[in-house]
């Protein structure tokens, strides 16, 4: 059964008691929350996930509990615990959405070391993945929403997962968490994307969530053998160029994009190898959506 | 809510943590709700990468479901970087202490790392511990300073604490590493009514396979657990120090003499206390089967009889491993100030007060919009 067959208040009465466990593949994720608004944003943008059996092994254990102390009256927050710890400072709790997202991610990227962790976006088309590894501010959420929202299969906007054995790349399907003007571009490039509330103020200024295509959270756990890495290089007003760059350059821009390279050690070293060695690699700059596009189909078309 | 749901709530998770690190080859019958408990257990009472190792050394982790082995080979992965880390962050305090000859005997996590105790690689390191001759203490942190780290950034209140009250320097730290480097003079916090001779450490201190850098030896390093298991004022991470000093003895205790020099040691350097509450809470929390004679022995240590009563209930229910099911946490926290409080401090109360206070204001939050490392 998927989260979107269930009733928000279904949703909602039991994130307050035991907990909605979810297949977040490759994880489950089991969210408790007091707070109705939390059930009610979940529900939306995790409509298409499947809801694991309350006994089911969860990896990761969440809670989204209301701060205590005398500004809960004035400013409500909100904590993230994770395994009855509280790692981060409380957020306000209009923001306990944004909070879970982020504290998923930072939580998923401390457990994964049985995996290699880009800091990378990737999509897939044909049985093959196209990873664009880049660092915040490239642009690299909104090219991947962009592309996924035209036929390809959405992986992640922020985790490329790469098998140790093989450097084959797996699906970490999430909402695209997108920021400020982004959120305006992806509702112009695609009116009939689901974008969930608008949360202004946050840290990182304003933050939406555009829901992940119902196919691609449905064929999460295919990995794909990686077709192109393409390093995304957004300038406002930019020609789009895609240049072809040498290997060992590719290689020591992926390995040092990792969030774990040291971690995994010499496993680490030939999954990065594996990648390079089976496909091309380039840098891609930018300056709109779908000169970015024309430039990717130049160089992944014929695996289509 | 399905009956299964139910269960989860049921399993006592700190029960089973200790059962799985005591005998493994239970894992294999857990089914997937206790698994959940138990790994969130394990990981919050920072043993997960240890429960690894366990499982691994008894052949049995390729056997087990793919979720908790994946999370299991994770945590034991992310572990053995910080204990490779560890001895190389050792090898930099070596050089930079080499030209001034600088005696240098290698504590707690990274010595076990170099003597290859089994438990070693599961620790979750933040720092490295070394010790220096109280009398070169300042000029071991200037040739650290010399050569190229630095000293936290302290105010005035911290920096009168550090140097009045405790046995060690603040933390030093290198730009861009990981682990900092923690400069000791001697293993109690001269706040306390342990008054050890520093001196018998350096001339019992082992040489190991590092030129340079030596090992306490197998008796004193107990007792420096044994210290730092009652010492810290910080509560979280107990059960993770008692699994270390379990450790220690079933490495150590199958050598010859080593239980009746560990009691006469303990007895020569005035740490008896400690090391027989040590031998009550690693009995009671983790059955560790310290020999008849030495227990009889330690009794010669223990307080008055209603105090052991007290201390002995209290130490169960404080070292037990905390479940992160229970929420909110049951405040152990406040028990463990009030033992410490009450039979380890000789720090002024007007002065401690405050101190705990403010150590327990500042607990370490991380921020989850920044880039992991």
């Amino acid at each position: 059964m998927n989260v979107g067959e269930l009733s928000p208040a279904l949703v909602s009465s039991r994130m307050a008691a035991d907990g909605l466990a979810v297949a977040i593949p490759p994880v489950t994720v089991r969210l408790r929350s007091p707070l109705r608004q939390v059930a009610t944003q979940f529900h939306s943008l995790y409509a298409d996930y499947v809801v694991a059996d309350a006994s089911d092994y969860a990896d990761i254990d969440v809670r989204l509990v209301p701060a205590g102390g005398a500004r809960r009256w004035l400013r409500p927050q909100v904590q993230f615990v994770v395994d009855g710890v509280m790692p981060f400072d409380a957020f306000p709790q209009d923001h306990a959405l944004p909070l879970f997202e982020w504290g998923l991610n930072w939580v998923f990227s401390h457990r994964m070391h049985d995996h290699l962790v880009l800091h990378a976006a990737a999509v897939a088309r044909g049985g093959r993945a196209l990873l664009l590894p880049a660092w915040p501010g490239s642009g690299k959420s909104t090219l991947a929403a962009s592309l996924a929202s035209r036929g390809w299969r959405f992986f992640s906007d922020e985790f490329g997962l790469v098998k140790l054995d093989g450097g084959d790349v797996i699906p970490f399907v999430r909402p695209v968490a997108l920021k400020n003007q982004s959120i305006a571009v992806m509702r112009a490039f695609d009116p009939h994307a689901f974008i969930g509330t608008s949360f202004p103020k946050t840290r990182k200024g304003t933050v939406a969530h555009l829901r992940a295509p119902a196919e691609s959270v449905r064929r999460a756990r295919e990995p794909a053998r990686v077709g192109a890495v393409v390093f995304p290089d957004f300038e406002a007003g930019a020609e789009a160029s895609m240049r072809r760059i040498d290997k060992a350059t590719a290689f020591l821009k992926l390995a040092g994009n990792a969030f774990n390279y040291e971690v995994v050690g010499e496993r680490g070293f030939k999954a990065v190898a594996a990648i390079i060695r089976g496909c091309e690699s380039y840098i891609l700059r930018y300056g709109d959506l779908d000169a970015a596009h024309a430039a990717i189909e130049g160089v992944m078309g014929d695996r289509a | 809510m399905s009956a299964g749901g139910r269960a989860v709530a049921h399993v006592d998770a700190p029960a089973l943590l200790v059962d799985a690190i005591l005998a493994p080859e239970r894992l294999a019958a857990l089914d997937m709700a206790a698994w959940e408990r138990l790994l969130a257990c394990a990981r919050r009472n920072a043993v997960l990468a240890y429960l690894a190792e366990r499982a691994m050394r008894e052949g049995l982790i390729d056997s087990l479901p793919e979720a908790p082995r994946a999370a299991l080979h994770s945590a034991r992965t992310s572990a053995a970087r910080l204990s490779q880390l560890a001895r190389w962050e050792l090898e930099r305090v070596r050089r930079a202490f080499a030209p001034a000859a600088m005696p240098l005997i290698a504590l707690k996590g990274v010595a076990y790392v170099v003597r290859a105790l089994p438990h070693a690689t599961t620790r979750i390191l933040s720092d490295i511990d070394v010790m220096v001759p109280r009398d070169r203490i300042g000029e071991a942190e200037q040739a650290l300073v010399d050569a190229g780290w630095q000293g936290t950034k302290l105010d005035a209140y911290d920096q009168k604490y550090y140097r009045e009250w405790s046995h060690e320097i603040p933390p030093l730290h290198y730009p861009g590493r990981l682990l900092s480097v923690d400069v000791h003079h001697t293993i109690c916090p001269p706040v306390s009514r342990l008054r050890p001779d520093a001196a018998q450490f350096w001339a019992d201190a082992e040489p190991c396979e590092i030129p340079g850098v030596r090992l306490l030896s197998p008796v004193d390093s107990v007792l420096h657990a044994a210290v730092h298991l009652f010492f810290d004022s910080d509560f979280d991470g107990r059960f993770r120090e008692l699994v270390d000093l379990h450790e220690l003895l079933t490495a150590f205790g199958g050598v010859s003499g080593f239980w009746d020099a560990l009691i006469a040691r303990a007895k020569m350097q005035g740490l008896g206390r400690p090391l027989y509450y040590t031998f009550v809470a690693l009995t009671r929390v983790l059955r560790t089967p310290v020999p008849a004679a030495a227990l009889a022995a330690s009794r010669a240590f223990a307080p008055p009889p209603l105090t052991d009563r007290w201390m002995t209930n209290t130490l169960e229910t404080v070292l037990t491993p905390v479940d992160p099911q229970i929420w909110p946490p049951a405040n152990r926290a406040r028990l463990w100030l009030l033992f410490v409080r009450s039979h380890w401090l000789r720090m002024p109360a007007h002065l401690l007060v405050p101190h705990l206070v403010r150590k327990s204001m500042r607990r370490v939050r991380v921020d989850p919009l920044a880039a992991p490392r």
